[in-house]
């Protein structure tokens, strides 16, 4: 076991040096910064012995096998001898260990390390573009955000001197814009009550308050003349309660409304005018017209300082951008993603929820936001095309961008679940938000374009801005992954989606077939192990004979050939894994695999067993 | 008696190596020819006994050149004493099987339609496809017509917003299988071989047709051809190259490879740029020009037995100065 070990490492680790530095020093110009440039030649290194360790350890062993096969065959006289039971022990272990090795490199660190490398080859793009938009930002006078992308830059080339030198530039124009900013900051104090500015008021969350709650807070505000948040207490409770408390949520109500009427009517003054405007938000958000009461809030919110923190302002310009933000999303939200995106050029069909039909999705990329936990992407150039059961297209909508959320299934109501998430399994699904709005100007919309081909009068109801895709959120982003290329490691995930990629417009086999080449490939490995120590028995060096250094020579040969042979008997596995799960599906095949890796293992066992010594 | 038990062993070796490695083939070849008619979410028929037998007649020439390769490597590790007859045994079933088999193999895949362009199978529609640079959607398919939705998918423009999208109704294509067979591009995807294995099967390919043509381009031409079985032959003389039996193995490997790969090049004309002046400057350059895959076997066959008997001589003065080994291998 010794010999085994010892000539199995001599030769691995000499050979992977080799591997290595062939990857390490091959002739391609690396494609990345000066500073990134030995972590790339390092990284060519390491995929280079990646990809060849399966075959140095094949020869490692085989040679290992061969030295260290002299002494027990002298000792083994007829087949299935103990002594050769006891050698086939150790060698099991071994194979097992070499196997763990093999698998991990290519089925793990392989697969990581292209990806990595291929980001890194995307490393110049990147960097160009966050030059430009850090540019671009101190251009536009914001040094703040042109900051935050030139660190950003920096933490991919920490010594690029012309990033160095924005960066200086920029801090540079932000110290000056902050002096600007608190000279105009002290002079606009100066105007307002100071005591009044310090003080922020509470903002408003009904959604953890019980109807008696509202109802005493509607009194209290009733009491202090806040009439917009007695009347805003009371009428939320009058839609909440029920017919004990009604009455007095409905007198709250009117009373507060009362009393906003009497105001208004109050002369001409600057005062008043702000006060109407007030109620003209107000009176939008309570009748549910969110982006009218948003505007008419920030609107007020720009005018001046005072206005700007006038409690009332502050409560419902919050309240109201959080009710908008429930359906749309701010156009500034996707600014610069298109640089950043995940995927591009994504599609999938996904069935209706109700009716029959299907939907062809067409994405053009996908964003994932930074710190949502991958619960928020943005998707650029949704373009969705509706077909009902006899496959005719019933309408096509289009947007420049959409916005994915996450949602629990939890949080929907029953009628939501029930068409939606049908299947209990499903934790969250995706709401898509397909109108964007400015965050400043109410005449700057990007709307989803419907078009309805026959029906020239459709309602508004077929029109949603948003809603929800009957697909578990899992499974939206394994069909991402898997077109970056990344299909997911977790055996138990793939095997799910596989059952519902015919949903999804892709081939249930294609999943399988990948989970398969994984599963399987360890057990591959194993037998290829039992099978090059037979060879090894039947080729052994003679106990007594001296190992010469020139025979050092033959094993590049023998590297060759097991790489080569390897490819060839993988590719042999995947056609019958692919004929297995065209045949008899993907849990058969999975059980016919586990069979007959079984057989060849035991059968590699007992002719290792059958071998007989000198 | 012990003679005759070698040559027995090694007639039965021989004609399970040959009938084992065909059938293996045979089955290979039925699998892959199942999954290059399947179509996703089709049906699959695997056990199809033609393409099975033509599996067999496809790869029985192949595997005939690597035969005496494998009889080789077994005569390297037994310790008979009758390796000679072992030797013969194995050349004269090798020699007669190329050369009376592999042209009635020949004869029967002409007969067959193995190596035909088969019609590809009818698509399934629900699925996304790549074809002709295209994806498509196939909303239905029915024979050759079919309705889809076509979409560029050109990763260069993913910067622009929107996808050109055509909706295409009741469309004829011609559909056809791909570079490897496979009737759905889809299956085409997975099952795409990779550089080396694809190259090494192509290169089987194209040497077994030059062989059919061959064989069936009258005895000389034949007789020529069948040269490359005596270079693969002539590997016996290194099965005691070295002390060590996996060095043994070493060079029979090398050998068998190298004779392939020159015979694989002289086939695929890579020679014909040498020996284009030739037929000019008289008889003996024709005539070297006409037998070059004969004389560049024989050439093969003396520089292996040479370095056999160069090898035996080193190997036996090397034991005599180690003294009392009892020289088994050799």
């Amino acid at each position: 076991m010794k010999k085994i070990i010892s000539a199995f490492l001599c030769y691995a680790i000499f050979a992977s040096i080799i591997a290595f530095c062939v990857g390490f020093f091959n002739f391609e110009v690396a494609p990345v910064p000066q500073s990134m440039e030995i972590i790339y030649k390092f990284s060519n290194g390491l995929i280079a012995l990646f990809r060849t360790i399966p075959s140095i350890c094949f020869t490692g062993f085989l040679l290992g096998c061969s030295i260290a096969f002299g002494d027990p065959a002298t000792k083994t006289e007829h087949r299935f001898s103990p002594e050769l039971g006891k050698v086939l022990k150790k060698l099991l272990f071994m194979a097992i260990a070499v196997t763990l090795v093999i698998s991990l490199c290519s089925l793990v660190f392989l697969p990581y390390e292209e990806a990595k490398q291929q980001s890194r080859r995307n490393v110049p793009f990147i960097l160009n573009d966050y030059t430009s938009l850090t540019l671009k930002y101190m251009r536009n006078k914001e040094p703040e955000t042109a900051l935050r992308y030139v660190d950003r830059a920096l933490a991919i080339d920490p010594k690029n001197e012309n990033l160095l030198e924005l960066k200086r530039e920029a801090e540079l124009k932000r110290k000056e814009q902050e002096i600007d900013e608190l000279r105009e900051k002290s002079i606009s104090y100066a105007e307002t009550n100071l005591n009044e500015a310090k003080k922020l008021p509470d903002l408003f969350d009904e959604s953890k308050m019980t109807v008696k709650d509202m109802i005493a807070k509607s009194r209290e505000h009733l009491e202090a003349n806040d009439f917009f948040a007695a009347h805003y207490f009371a009428v939320n409770a009058t839609r909440l309660c029920k017919a004990d408390d009604l009455g007095e949520a409905s007198y709250l109500a009117e009373k507060a409304w009362e009393e906003l009427q009497k105001v208004q009517m109050e002369g001409d003054t600057d005062g008043m005018i702000f006060f109407r405007k007030k109620l003209a938000g107000y009176n939008a958000l309570i009748n549910g017209n969110f982006v009218e009461a948003y505007y008419v809030f920030y609107g007020l919110s720009q005018e001046d300082a005072r206005k700007e923190r006038d409690p009332d302002v502050i409560r419902y310009l919050d309240l109201s951008q959080k009710r908008l933000l429930d359906s749309y999303f701010f156009i500034d939200e996707t600014e610069d993603l298109s640089t950043f995106e995940n995927v591009n050029n994504l599609y999938f069909t996904l069935p209706h929820a109700q009716g029959g039909g299907y939907d062809i999705i067409l994405i053009r990329g996908v964003t994932e936001i930074e710190g949502s936990g991958g619960l928020v992407r943005y998707l650029r150039g949704l373009q969705i095309y509706s077909f009902d059961t006899s496959n005719n297209l019933l309408y096509t909508v289009k947007t420049p961008y959409a916005k994915m959320v996450a949602v629990k299934v939890s949080d929907l109501s029953d009628n939501d679940r029930r068409i939606y998430a049908s299947d209990p399994s499903t934790k969250m699904i995706p709401e898509i938000k397909l109108c964007s709005l400015s965050r400043s100007h109410d005449d700057e919309k990007r709307l989803p374009e419907y078009d309805f081909l026959k029906n020239e009068n459709p309602r508004e109801s077929d029109k949603p801005t948003k809603f929800f895709w009957p697909i578990p959120y899992q499974n939206f982003t394994m069909i991402e992954h898997s077109f970056a290329g990344q299909l997911h490691l977790n055996p138990f995930l793939t095997r799910k989606l596989s059952d519902k990629a015919p949903d999804y417009g892709f081939s249930r086999e294609g999943f399988s077939f990948a989970m398969m080449n994984k599963i399987f490939y360890p057990f591959m490995t194993l037998v290829f192990l039992i099978f090059i120590s037979i060879i090894a028995w039947n080729y052994r060096l003679a106990a007594h004979a001296i190992f010469k250094f020139k025979w050092v020579f033959i094993l590049p040969l023998f590297n060759l050939i097991f790489y080569f042979v390897k490819l060839a008997v993988e590719y042999i596995i995947r056609i019958m894994n692919f004929v297995f799960i065209a045949m008899a599906g993907v849990d058969l095949a999975i059980l016919a695999g586990l069979a007959f890796y079984a057989i060849l293992l035991g059968a590699m066992i007992l002719t290792f067993l059958a071998r007989k010594g000198d | 008696m012990k003679i005759l038990k070698t040559v027995l062993l090694e007639v039965l070796g021989f004609f399970l190596l040959c009938v084992c490695g065909s059938v293996l083939g045979g089955f290979l070849f039925m699998l892959y020819g199942a999954s290059t008619s399947y179509v996703v979410g089709g049906h699959l028929n695997v056990f199809l006994p033609e393409t099975f037998l033509d599996g067999i007649l496809i790869c029985f020439p192949p595997i005939m050149l690597f035969v005496p390769m494998f009889r080789m490597l077994t005569l390297v590790r037994h310790e008979s004493k009758n390796k000679l007859y072992g030797i013969i045994t194995i050349a004269v079933l090798s020699l007669a099987t190329w050369i009376f088999c592999v042209p009635i193999c020949g004869k029967a895949i002409a007969v067959s339609n193995a190596l035909e362009d088969k019609k590809p199978s009818e698509l399934t529609p629900g699925y996304f496809r790549k074809m002709n640079g295209k994806m498509y959607y196939f909303n239905s398919i029915t024979g050759n017509y079919f309705n889809a939705l076509r979409f560029e998918n050109d990763y260069s423009k993913r910067n622009e917003q929107d996808r050109t999208v055509e909706l295409v109704k009741n469309r004829y294509f011609n559909f056809k299988r791909d570079a490897y067979g496979f009737s759905d591009s889809l299956v085409g995807d997975y099952l795409k071989p990779p550089t080396v294995v694809s190259k090494f099967f192509l290169g089987l390919v194209a040497m077994e047709k030059k062989t059919f043509e061959a064989a069936s381009s009258g005895f000389l031409n034949w007789f020529r051809f069948s040269t490359i079985m005596l270079a693969l032959l002539a590997s016996c003389a290194l099965i005691s190259a070295s002390v060590w039996r996996l060095v043994s193995t070493f060079w029979i490997l090398l050998s068998t490879s190298l004779t392939i790969v020159l015979n694989y090049l002289y086939t695929d004309s890579f020679f014909d740029d040498l020996l284009k002046g030739f037929s000019s400057r008289g008889v003996f350059f024709e005539f070297v020009q006409l037998n070059f895959q004969v004389l560049m076997n024989f050439l093969i066959v003396i520089a292996l037995v040479l370095s056999g008997i160069l090898c035996m001589i080193f190997n036996n003065n090397h034991l005599s100065e180690i003294g009392d080994f009892d020289g088994d291998d050799l």
